[in-house]
């Protein structure tokens, strides 16, 4: 039989087939819970909070109604993520737990551990490092028992941000360098180079540091993660400071000011504020501070309103 | 002399047979779909008109078929000319087809054909309809029927009361017509007077200085009363013109109704468009679902990246 018959009968098989697809409405229910979250990351990604709520909320509600608890709790840990970028710390802790309880029973424990980085994440961000500590062990397990390397890359990195928190460059170091390869997708080698660029800086090695940081800005930019590209605009304007390039670090401190502003970020925006006076009176750079100054305090916008 | 069939002959033998067989196959479940094989009775159903009825128009009940119209004929053997429409029903709902049984036509709200509705009866209340008996019926309201019943009686009412009104002030404003005229003859014979110096009134004004301001005056008062007389002029116009606005505006009122009662229909029937279109856009989606089900079409979509559970980083957190 020659080739061309072959693939005609290949394709005939293909057509019969096909006329053949059998409804699958639980399928198709599923397909617009994806769709919906995919949605609601972007949102989320881009600091449109009020657009990520109501996207994964849909996508909760739809996941409830058809017994799909893999999509419950991953609308759950969103929401939580939402509440978290929002300041709520209770709410969020509440809705990470949920998703953590879920996820044990499913059992689904890439998504497990992430829930727990999740929650050493509100216990960093009230201070309470010890907890952080504890949440990042138990995330490392239940990665490791998932058997995913991203999973296992991304605790690693968040172990090893905990880590440089206490000055403990050493593990830091030994823990970002376990996590290198496992760095697959652009978020976690921007993730990952971030860390080293922080690292690199703590250790006293500004070219080093300003490399990671660019590299982190590039994988951050394609993925559009506004508020890491922040982050590694910060750190570049950090390194540049330490290296005593202040006209650099004042370019970099305003445009991570610009995103911070845009994202309604009002603590790190005030930061960089500070920052930009501190580097343009110590560098006696002559620059306008007025676009910083008469720029709206960057208060959430409506969009971004803390939800109750 | 027993001569074999040849191979070609056999082939040829077999073709027909499996042509025959399908033939048949295919009758079968045509006539399957069509209830050609199922039981069915017939009934009568007379109207006043055929309302767009034809043979093979659908027999409802409860929106569900449950047969075809076959026959329409005009009967001529009553006084009253009508037309006696034939169905035949299938014969698992012939025990729902009772003496208080209604048939109806109905029109289809935007497209489609009109169809005979038949409300079921009660079984075992009524007796049953016999075959080739004739099923009460009611006569189909057409859009003049709904106009009349939404024309409200006090509305027409109160256009009667708003024209006699009109006619009202219409002979008022003719009685103060004749006043006007009367007083105006009046101030004329007044001013006669005057002029001619009678009375104390009249040896007054008939002074020097008085004469001027009263030239003044009698020429303002002159242009007064001819615009008086114009304006009276036009008001006989007006009024002669009144019956003929009184029929046009009974005409406007009329229209504004007819408007009113389209208006009400169109509404009525909005949330049935509007389910429509939700339907359809369901309808859509599923034809989407279905393509991106189809193998073929699915190796050529783009892959649809995965949903992931949010990580939030402690350098993300505001």
């Amino acid at each position: 039989m020659s080739l061309k018959s072959l693939g005609l009968v290949g394709l005939a098989t293909l057509l019969i087939y096909g006329c053949g697809a059998r409804p699958d409405p639980y399928g198709q229910q599923v397909n617009r819970t994806t769709t919906l979250a995919i949605q609601g990351q972007q949102w989320f990604s881009q600091g449109e909070l009020r657009r990520a709520t109501r996207d994964f909320g849909r996508a909760l509600e739809i996941s409830q109604s058809i017994d799909y608890p893999a999509g419950v709790a991953q609308q759950l840990n969103n929401l939580g993520a939402v509440a978290l970028e929002q300041g709520n710390l209770e709410a969020a802790q509440e809705l990470f737990n949920q998703a953590w309880s879920l996820n044990q029973e499913i059992p689904d424990w890439a998504a497990a551990s992430t829930n727990l980085a999740n929650l050493a994440t509100i216990a960093q961000s009230s201070g309470n490092l010890a907890r952080a500590g504890e949440y990042l062990q138990a995330a490392l397990a239940a990665a490791e028992r998932s058997g995913a390397n991203t999973a296992r890359g991304r605790i690693l990195c968040q172990l090893a941000s905990w880590y440089l928190e206490q000055q403990d460059q050493g593990t830091a170091a030994a823990l970002l360098t376990q996590a290198r390869p496992l760095a697959t997708t652009p978020a976690l080698q921007g993730t990952l180079n971030h860390h080293w660029g922080r690292l690199r800086l703590a250790q006293g090695n500004p070219p080093a540091a300003l490399e990671h940081f660019n590299q982190a800005l590039a994988a951050d930019r394609e993925i559009l993660d506004r508020a890491a590209m922040a982050a590694d605009l910060f750190g570049l304007a950090e390194t540049y400071q330490a290296q005593g390039a202040l006209d650099q670090a004042f370019y970099y401190y305003g445009r991570a000011f610009d995103v911070y502003a845009a994202l309604g970020k009002r603590s790190r925006s005030e930061e960089c504020r500070e920052r930009l006076r501190q580097v343009n009176e110590k560098g006696q750079l002559g620059q306008s501070l007025k676009r910083f100054e008469s720029q709206p305090e960057p208060t959430p916008t409506k969009n971004n309103q803390p939800s109750s | 002399m027993n001569e074999a069939f040849t191979r070609s002959e056999k082939l040829a033998g077999l073709f027909l047979f499996l042509t025959l067989l399908i033939a048949v196959a295919a009758l079968l479940v045509i006539g399957q779909g069509k209830a050609w094989f199922k039981s069915q009775r017939t009934y009568l159903v007379k109207f006043r008109q055929g309302y767009n009825l034809q043979p093979g128009s659908s027999v409802k009940m409860f929106n569900t078929e449950i047969g075809k119209v076959t026959d329409l004929r005009i009967n001529r053997l009553t006084d009253r000319l009508e037309v006696v429409v034939t169905i035949r029903v299938l014969a698992e709902y012939a025990d729902l087809i009772c003496q208080d049984s209604v048939a109806e036509v109905q029109s289809p709200t935007l497209f489609g054909s009109e169809y005979l509705e038949i409300s079921p009866g009660s079984p075992g209340k009524k007796p049953l309809i016999a075959e080739y008996g004739t099923i009460p019926s009611k006569e189909h309201k057409t859009l003049a029927d709904y106009l009349e019943e939404f024309q409200p009686e006090d509305s027409l009412r109160r256009a009667k009361q708003i024209l006699i009104n009109i006619a009202y002030l219409t002979e008022k404003l003719k009685i103060h017509e004749e006043k006007l005229l009367t007083s105006l003859n009046n101030f004329n014979e007044v001013m006669a007077s005057v002029l001619e110096a009678k009375g104390s009134l009249g040896k007054l004004l008939m002074e020097t200085d008085f004469y001027g301001r009263l030239e003044l005056s009698l020429t303002r008062l002159e242009t007064v009363l001819k615009d008086a007389a114009h304006i009276t002029g036009d008001l006989k116009n007006t009024t002669r013109e009144m019956p003929a606005l009184a029929q046009s505006v009974r005409q406007e009122v009329q229209n504004v109704q007819s408007i009113l009662a389209d208006l009400k229909q169109g509404s009525q029937e909005f949330p049935e468009l509007m389910g429509s279109a939700s339907e359809a856009a369901r309808g859509g989606t599923e034809v989407v679902d279905a393509l991106k089900a189809n193998p073929l079409i699915r190796l050529t979509l783009p892959k649809q990246p995965q949903s992931e559970t949010i990580h939030v980083e402690p350098r993300n957190v505001p």
